[in-house]
């Protein structure tokens, strides 16, 4: 189907770009934390729980912008791209539900739907 | 083990690159790799470690979906149908996650991986059977046609019933243990539905990437995906992965299968060993 074709093009397009925006981003933010934290040493054996700058988009966003050090920001940014590869598989989502619809095939057009509401519900609760 | 951010950034990157290649060829996360990688090697705390194997997964399934695509490997349509039930049964699995004893339950998914493992090895025919396809797979067109080094093939679905039923117990695995449940996947589609196996690996690979997003989101407001571990981890799986998927088409299924069956004893026997020291 001609159709098809064009949407996995489309799909794939659109997955390279979000991935090697991730990708920029993630790289981008490592040399900004890696020089200044480079050298000391990791402690992630002890977990540091859920409030952190990492476990909230608002956080996240506002470090970009606001947060006092290079490192910070860096971490901040290298964090946006990981939200955002965390987006890729909801583009695919979306991109196959515009196929189903326009293809006018209405029960893969609910499954993709309703697999969307999921995903959504699980982004949206506590 | 104490070592520098930089020192643990280049390990966790090399780790990345086998992960993705690994996770594009059979299908499964690449969680394999990277959870023992970083608890055992690095020291790193096992909620870290599982942020980190989800985005992991994530990566698998997009970078590879950014390759394989085109060759008609991943079927969206089956994979949509499934993913419902899987994504379902990650939310179930996410929230009872801390609520209920998973040490028996890690036993018991290692056990029946161990067995599917055993039986995935044997398949000693060379051309796999068609088999033909239930009349609800037909109606909705679930079926289709990839290329193989010998020309095109076509298939058909079936068991379906069965297929959305394993894939809720795939999610809900998936979103209690904390790991990509790719295995399961491919098991279902290879063995129960009747898909040929490079269909199975390639759309369980789009799948997993749906379901890792479900629970992952649930993990990030945890606070278990740290950006310096999660970083490394989704840039060498992306580079691993699109390898993976590029060299997919050109391995024989024999090979394929083989190191489906090495991986998926290797994920077997850390359940069981994880369920009995209750240490998950």
């Amino acid at each position: 189907m001609k159709g098809t074709k064009s949407l996995e093009l489309l799909i794939s397009v659109t997955l390279r770009i979000g991935i090697l925006s991730s990708v920029s981003l993630g790289v981008f933010g490592a040399f900004l934390y890696l020089p200044t934290s480079g050298l000391s040493p990791v402690g992630f054996s002890s977990f540091a729980g859920s409030h952190v700058p990492y476990a909230s988009l608002s956080r996240v966003f506002h470090s970009v912008f606001y947060a006092p050090g290079l490192a910070e920001r860096g971490t901040a940014l290298a964090d946006v791209g990981i939200i955002l590869l965390m987006l890729t598989p909801m583009s695919r989502v979306l991109f196959s539900l515009v196929s189903f619809a326009r293809e006018r095939d209405l029960l893969f057009t609910v499954i993709t739907t309703v697999v969307l509401i999921a995903l959504g519900f699980s982004v949206l609760i506590h | 083990m104490l070592v520098s951010l930089l020192f643990f950034t280049g390990v966790v990157l090399l780790f990345g690159v086998a992960a993705g290649l690994v996770g594009a060829l059979t299908g499964l996360g690449g969680g394999i790799i990277i959870t023992p990688a970083l608890t055992l090697l690095l020291g790193v705390d096992i909620r870290y470690a599982i942020g980190a194997s989800l985005i992991s997964v994530i990566a698998t399934s997009s970078g590879a979906a950014a390759a394989y695509v085109r060759d008609g490997l991943s079927n969206v349509r089956i994979g949509m149908f499934l993913e419902v039930a899987t994504t379902v049964g990650a939310i179930c699995g996410a929230l009872l996650a801390g609520k209920i004893s998973t040490g028996l339950l890690a036993v018991i998914f290692g056990l029946v991986l161990l067995h599917s493992a055993w039986q995935a090895s044997h398949e000693l025919k060379r051309s796999e059977p068609v088999m033909a396809g239930s009349a609800l797979s037909r109606a909705l067109n679930l079926g289709g046609v990839f290329r193989t080094p010998e020309g095109e093939q076509s298939y058909e679905v079936s068991r379906e019933g069965t297929g959305l039923g394993l894939m809720y117990i795939a999610g809900l695995l998936s979103g209690l243990l904390g790991i990509g449940s790719g295995a399961l996947k491919v098991i279902a589609m290879d063995r129960v539905m009747g898909l040929p196996f490079k269909v199975s690996t390639a759309t369980s690979s789009f799948m997993i990437g749906v379901t890792a997003v479900a629970s992952a989101a649930i993990y990030f407001k945890r606070g278990y995906i740290h950006p310096e571990m999660a970083v490394p981890v989704m840039v060498g799986v992306l580079i691993g992965s699109m390898m993976g998927a590029r060299l997919l088409p050109r391995l024989p299924v024999r090979t394929l299968r083989r190191l489906f069956a090495v991986i998926v004893a290797i994920i077997a026997l850390q359940m069981i060993v994880k369920g009995v020291r209750g240490s998950l």
